[in-house]
């Protein structure tokens, strides 16, 4: 059944088992995976099955840097969108799990790590998998890249593979939504307030508000709130009748590690030899997307994990983008034609000369850091919460960290003499991010160092679940819609032990 | 001083002249590959095998000798001893020079030259190149 806070005479009061708040991809994920039990679901969406200028509205607020700055001004609208499908309304489809070492902790970078191995999570990433009609990461990544002549063996270059997918999860699952006896949606609905139990440690009522000023409540026996990476803070924060820091935030966690995935187009240009066959070109079949299996593969370039451990390096991705012949480097007096002339002498590459040039687009993993965070603003919407403000900067520590990593693909190409690095990154470059937006409720079993348990659980309240980014401690260089969804099914396995037990 | 040094490059000259003489007789003709006379660098050497793209190598060498912690002449000097130590011939000095760059790449020896990532052996042999010919 479909409710709509504002038009449907909806009961002012309803109880539920679960109630999911978000209607992105990890919320209707999660409820999909009720659909036909006898847990009685409620989905709450707080915008329509299209998006509305008064919904995006709501998303704004204020940042402060330039980066958030270099959206238009817009970053916190651009970046998200508030209505059933969430994200997946807008999202660019790359997929790619965590990496074993995003999950460790590493010595020389703090705050890093997860309350798990990766191991834990492989059979929920195999589930997300199949619900994006992925191919097994397992088996991909096992088929070893052939870099030709390109001895590539003793390097610690790997060649990470991303998987595409357009799934739009409003439109793809919303009749299954609908159609589970199940299953209530309940459109138009924000979530304004969230009351504890006087004890403080359970989740007793959801106060449900839509723009015109209907409101009705919810009693939920388990709650998960998947209102993505800025919104989720925001709401607890928001809610602080019964804690004036807001709910879950005993500790001072909440909003603060934000993280994104800074991209940096033109990290660096590598100049090396079109070898012939070009298939001998040791990063030919990295540039294109590949059809070669009936999943469309493309594959990065990104140092393995045994040098990331050694040299304390964050975990990097690399594109290879935008090929140019190499006299668009700069005219004959230019010191780049210069190197490069001087490379293919000292280099002997006269039957295959360094005539190539490919720019590495840059997409880092960020140091957690508690001065990146969504904090609240006076300023208010129109359902008189407060509105955010994202303070945000990439460090110098991490530009110096991105650059050290790009010395070691600089070494791995000058070593056997077949290519060379000029490095553009500084921290004046360009920077984009990937509108992911992730760390704000970290997790972490330890309440003092995070939001949620290992079960996303929000520490000292029983029932209230987060699903979503906003709970990655750590964030590689994936994009993170495969993780969520991973994460999302395998807190849909302790919801349902959780209500089994209740029973 | 001066006396001292010419005293040094004196006694080079007569080691590897002597040297030099040996391996002709033992070798053959590299005796006549022998250019006057900068007995470091043997510039007969380099340009054999640079002498084509001398402007390239003027460039980089200027570029290099510009940047902040740059070698002096000396400190280059001594860098590239190896050339006067190890080799006699074209082909010798290109094998080597080829190792050298390589095992800099390896061993992350790296200078950065207007953003782009050189082995230090090609920095110093550029600078030393401009210093000398430019």
């Amino acid at each position: 059944m479909i409710y709509n806070l504002k038009t449907n005479d909806v009961p002012e009061e309803l109880d539920y088992h679960l109630c999911i708040v978000g209607g992105g991809p990890a919320g209707i994920n999660i409820a999909k995976e009720f659909a036909g039990l006898k847990t009685k679901v409620l989905l709450v969406e707080s915008g329509e099955f299209e998006n509305t200028s008064e919904q995006e509205n709501l998303l704004d607020g204020k940042g402060s840097t330039d980066f958030v700055e270099g959206y238009g001004n817009g970053y916190l609208q651009h970046s998200r969108l508030r209505f059933f499908g969430g994200a997946s309304n807008h999202w660019g489809g790359m997929c790619r799990p965590l990496d074993e070492i995003d999950f460790e902790n590493r010595d020389g970078i703090k705050n890093i790590g997860w309350p798990f191995s990766k191991s834990m999570l492989e059979p929920y990433y195999r589930k997300a998998e199949a619900l994006l009609k992925l191919g097994s990461f397992k088996e991909l990544e096992n088929r070893e890249y052939d870099w030709g002549s390109f001895e590539a063996s003793n390097l610690p270059l790997k060649t990470p593979i991303f998987q595409f997918s357009a799934l739009n999860f409003g439109e793809v699952f919303k009749e299954d939504i609908v159609n589970a006896e199940n299953i209530d949606l309940i459109i138009n609905a924000n979530l304004t307030n969230i009351k504890l139990t006087s004890y403080n440690n359970h989740v007793e009522e959801l106060v449900l508000k839509a723009l015109n000023g209907n409101q009705i409540k919810v009693k939920p026996d388990l709650f998960v709130l998947a209102c993505g990476g800025i919104e989720n803070p925001r709401i607890m924060l928001n809610c602080n009748d019964d804690i004036e820091n807001g709910i879950g935030n005993d500790h001072d966690l909440v909003g603060k590690y934000f993280m994104e995935h800074p991209h940096y187009p033109q990290s660096a240009q590598l100049l090396y030899a079109e070898n012939e066959p070009l298939d001998d070109t040791p990063l030919y079949k990295i540039i294109d997307w590949i059809q070669d299996t009936e999943y469309a593969t493309k594959r990065y370039l990104g140092l393995g994990e045994e040098v990331l451990k050694k040299e304390g390096l964050l975990n990097t991705g690399f594109d290879v983008i935008d090929t140019k012949d190499y006299d668009e480097l700069g005219d004959e007096n230019s010191t780049d034609l210069a190197i490069k002339h001087f490379s293919d002498k000292v280099w002997n590459k006269k039957e295959a000369p360094l005539n190539l040039t490919q720019t590495l687009f840059l997409r880092g993993e960020q140091l957690p850091k508690e001065t990146n965070r969504v904090e609240l603003i006076d300023r208010k919407d129109q359902l008189g919460l407060k509105r955010v403000h994202l303070v945000y900067k990439v460090s110098e520590e991490e530009i110096a960290n991105y650059q050290r990593s790009l010395e070691w693909i600089a070494k791995g190409f000058g070593k056997q003499l077949r290519g060379r690095l000029r490095l553009d990154l500084s921290f004046d470059s360009d920077m984009v991010g990937g509108a992911h937006h992730m760390g704000t409720t970290r997790m972490h079993n330890n309440p003092r160092k995070g939001v949620v348990n290992e079960h996303c659980q929000v520490h000292g309240i029983k029932n209230f679940y987060i699903a979503g980014s906003s709970v990655f401690p750590s964030s590689g260089f994936a994009n993170p819609t495969l993780t969520i969804l991973a994460l999302s099914f395998r807190l849909v396995d302790h919801l349902k032990a959780q209500l089994n037990h209740g029973k | 001083m001066e006396n001292e040094k010419q005293s040094i490059s004196r006694r080079k000259f007569f080691i590897i002249i002597g040297a030099t003489l040996g391996a002709s007789v033992i070798g053959g003709s590299y005796y006549q590959n022998w250019g006057p006379w900068d007995l470091l660098t043997k510039p007969h050497l380099l340009e054999n095998n640079f002498g084509s793209i001398e402007k390239n190598l003027f460039l980089i060498g200027k570029t290099y000798l510009k940047q902040e912690g740059a070698l002096d002449e000396n400190s280059l000097t001594q860098k590239l001893k190896w050339i006067e130590n190890e080799l006699n011939n074209s082909k010798e000095l290109y094998e080597s020079l080829k190792g050298k760059v390589q095992s800099d790449f390896e061993n992350g020896a790296f200078v950065y030259l207007d953003k782009w990532i050189l082995a230090a052996t090609e920095a110093h042999l550029c600078g030393y190149y401009y210093l000398k010919f430019g």
